[in-house]
């Protein structure tokens, strides 16, 4: 298990108020694979991100839980130690962050900044190693010097992923990296993070709200609603038999090219976090709610080996509390 | 009968680059012919910067063209007297691309919908304003019409745009990407109340989407564009199902589906992405997989089938310029 998340809880703004983005949220990841974090807007999926890289914004806090990449423990961690951390256990693709790059600077000293900037190398090799970096993600000689402007957004996207890789991190999260970006680009993005698994044994996270694009990117998927994990397991586990009821409304609601069916859509609002109901979350948009689901403590359910299900209609008999 | 049609709508951007001193000249719309008879959905798909937002804003006569014509009702837009253009903007409302950006902050929604009432000096019906909340799902009504944007969640704001453009009861709709900020449950319940609202109030609409598979789902036809220009038109299941033109191919190809979902191994699609634009010719031409000598010419619009056009070199477009 390379990653290891433990009921982490991020609160956004001052304790007693303000919003709890992320709800005791627990995942294992293992080495080497490709995992799926879906979740639709405001679910926490980018809060998880930039947690497990120590990077929290101002105003939000951990308020519990743990966090442990390979073997470092990231919660509590002073600055100074989470700097070695950082690009080269960890690395993280940003959120929009293609259109942060640095305007007035070349690409590959952009992607070299990330080694000088934790003082990893003197220049010219972290020059060397940009450009080895820049062509491990299709971007050959012809782009090295350009500027941002001058680059597609794929280009620009392909770039913030050499960046991020240039250290050799374990593990590489990417947040919403094929968002802007057209079809076509998105699967080549896809193609890419698959390779940099396959051909590194690098572990990647995809976080995406886009449910079939994470689905045939990932080995394993995790969906999230209202800051909680909904369900985890493999990919082909939960889109073809989802048992969590959020999940199936999310695979009804997809309107699919191959198929022209009616499309089904989950009833109600989002939850608003800063008023989120008692008990599970899902519960006043479900079709399958109890009684109990108000009063539920969100445990988590093993119906079926290699799946994890938080959702009452699992308690029964059958279904094994997992601590 | 058609009640919005496009003849060679161009409209061209100049922009100076502080770098370069060259100009550069930016076709956002490049030639766009098109017809929509009443009560029809067409849907423009393509790519971000393709120049779809561009062409939303001419049908809406809120920018001029650079050449050519928009004719909403019979009258031409930007060539006919005021008081006829006044009396078109009544019939005709645009619903934004950001809802972020385009509902003012300091309006409440009642405020927000009260004010194309009042600029089409229409009478505001305070049962009207509560049915047409209610039509977009904000129920009660009651509760939000006190509200402001920031009050609202994101999938909220773009409802409140869609009720802004609804309670005029426009005859056409211009709607810019506007299920992007839904997520997808609510996105299939505007679907449902776009083709709810054509089927009783017979209403036309433009929609912009860079999604296919949601232009498949509501539209009649569909336009595929790629920088600036119209590469393939046809009925939704023409297009879609019997995609002609290499890049509606690559672009139906690409969209992610499940039941993709563990097949091993990544798909490679025939169509880079990281190639510049030519010059001349075809646009797609540098990324096209059957890209020919004869591309260097700009392709021509052929009928492959009823109603069913393609600009491309392969179904024998003949060249112009
Ligand atoms: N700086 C902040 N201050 C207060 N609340 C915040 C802040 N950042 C995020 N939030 C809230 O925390 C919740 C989770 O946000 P987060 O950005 O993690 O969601 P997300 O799943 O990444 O969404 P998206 O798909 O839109 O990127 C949201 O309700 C959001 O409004
Ligand atoms: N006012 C302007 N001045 C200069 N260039 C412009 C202007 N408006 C648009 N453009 C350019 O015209 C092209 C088309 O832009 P447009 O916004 O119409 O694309 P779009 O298809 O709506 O894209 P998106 O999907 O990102 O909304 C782009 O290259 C854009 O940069
Ligand atoms: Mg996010
Ligand atoms: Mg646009």
């Amino acid at each position: 298990m390379i990653v290891e998340i433990r009921g982490l809880t991020v609160r956004y703004g001052p304790e007693g108020s303000g919003v709890r983005a992320v709800d005791h949220v627990s995942l294992d990841v293992d080495e080497g694979i490709l995992y799926g974090i879906v979740g639709e807007s405001g679910s926490g999926k980018s809060t998880i991100a930039m947690a497990m890289m120590g990077l929290l914004p101002h105003g939000a806090s951990v308020e519990g839980g743990s966090i442990s990449i390979d073997g470092f423990e990231v919660t509590g961690r002073k600055e100074s130690q989470l700097a070695s951390f950082r690009g080269r256990t960890a690395s993280l693709v940003f959120q929009g962050a293609m259109n942060n790059l640095n305007p007035l600077m070349r690409i590959e000293d952009q992607v070299a900044e990330t080694l000088l900037l934790h003082r990893m190398c003197g220049r010219k090799e972290a020059l060397e190693r940009a450009r080895r970096s820049l062509e491990l993600v299709g971007l050959g000689k012809q782009v090295w010097r350009l500027y941002p402007h001058e680059l597609s957004g794929g280009m620009k996207q392909r770039a913030m992923i050499a960046a991020a890789v240039v250290a050799e991190p374990r593990v590489l999260i990417a947040d919403e990296p094929t968002t802007a970006l057209d079809v076509i680009t998105q699967v080549q993005i896809v193609n890419l993070l698959r390779q940099l698994r396959e051909k590194l044994g690098m572990t990647v996270i995809l976080i995406s709200h886009d449910f079939p694009l994470v689905s045939e990117a990932s080995d394993r998927i995790c969906i999230l609603y209202g800051g909680k994990v909904c369900e985890v397991g493999s990919n082909s586990h939960i889109v073809r038999k989802p048992l969590h009821p959020y999940t199936a409304g999310l695979l009804n609601s997809v309107v699919s090219l191959r198929e022209r069916r009616e499309i089904m859509t989950i009833p109600g609002e989002p939850v608003d976090l800063s008023r989120p109901p008692k008990g599970c979350r899902f519960m006043p948009r479900c079709g399958s709610a109890m009684e109990k689901c108000s009063l539920y403590a969100y445990d988590s359910y093993s119906p079926e080996p290699g799946r994890l299900v938080y959702c009452e209609m699992y308690s029964g008999p059958d279904g094994n509390t997992e601590a | 009968m058609e009640i919005l049609k496009l003849e060679n709508l161009e409209k061209h951007f100049e922009v100076h680059s502080r770098s370069r001193v060259r100009r550069n000249l930016i076709r956002a719309v490049d030639g766009v012919s098109l017809a929509i008879p009443e009560g029809e959905i067409h849907s423009i798909v393509g790519e971000s910067g393709s120049g779809k937002t561009t062409l939303g804003r001419m049908v809406a006569g809120l920018l001029e063209p650079t050449s050519g014509s928009v004719v909403l009702g019979g009258v031409d837009m930007f060539r006919s007297g005021r008081g006829e253009i006044r009396n078109l903007r009544k019939s005709i409302q645009i619903i934004f691309q950001d809802p972020y950006a385009s509902l003012n902050p300091r309006f409440t929604v009642r405020q927000i919908l009260e004010e194309p009432l009042r600029l089409n000096r229409l009478p505001v019906q305070e049962g009207d304003l509560l049915d047409t909340l209610r039509q977009v799902g904000l129920t009660p009504p009651e509760d939000f019409t006190g509200r402001y944007p920031h009050e609202l969640s994101g999938g909220q704001r773009q409802r409140v745009a869609i009720a802004r453009a609804m309670i005029v009861r426009p005859r056409f709709i211009v709607a810019d990407e506007p299920v992007s900020m839904l997520d997808a449950s609510m996105r299939g319940s505007f679907l449902q109340l776009i083709l709810s609202l054509r089927k009783r109030d017979g209403i036309t609409m433009m929609m912009i989407t860079h999604d296919i598979s949601i232009a498949h789902y509501v539209s009649d036809r569909i336009s595929i564009f790629y920088r600036g220009k119209v590469v393939e038109q046809g009925r939704a299941d023409d297009v879609v199902l019997n995609p002609a033109h290499p890049y509606t191919r690559a672009l139906i190809e690409s969209v992610p589906s499940f039941s993709r979902g563990d097949s091993e191994g990544s798909r490679h699609p025939e169509v880079p992405s990281d190639v510049p634009d030519p010059a001349t010719g075809c646009m797609f031409r540098n990324r096209c997989p059957k890209a020919m000598v004869a591309c260097e010419a700009v392709p021509g619009a052929t009928e492959i089938a009823p109603a069913h056009f393609v600009s491309c070199h392969l179904y024998g477009g003949t060249g112009v310029k």
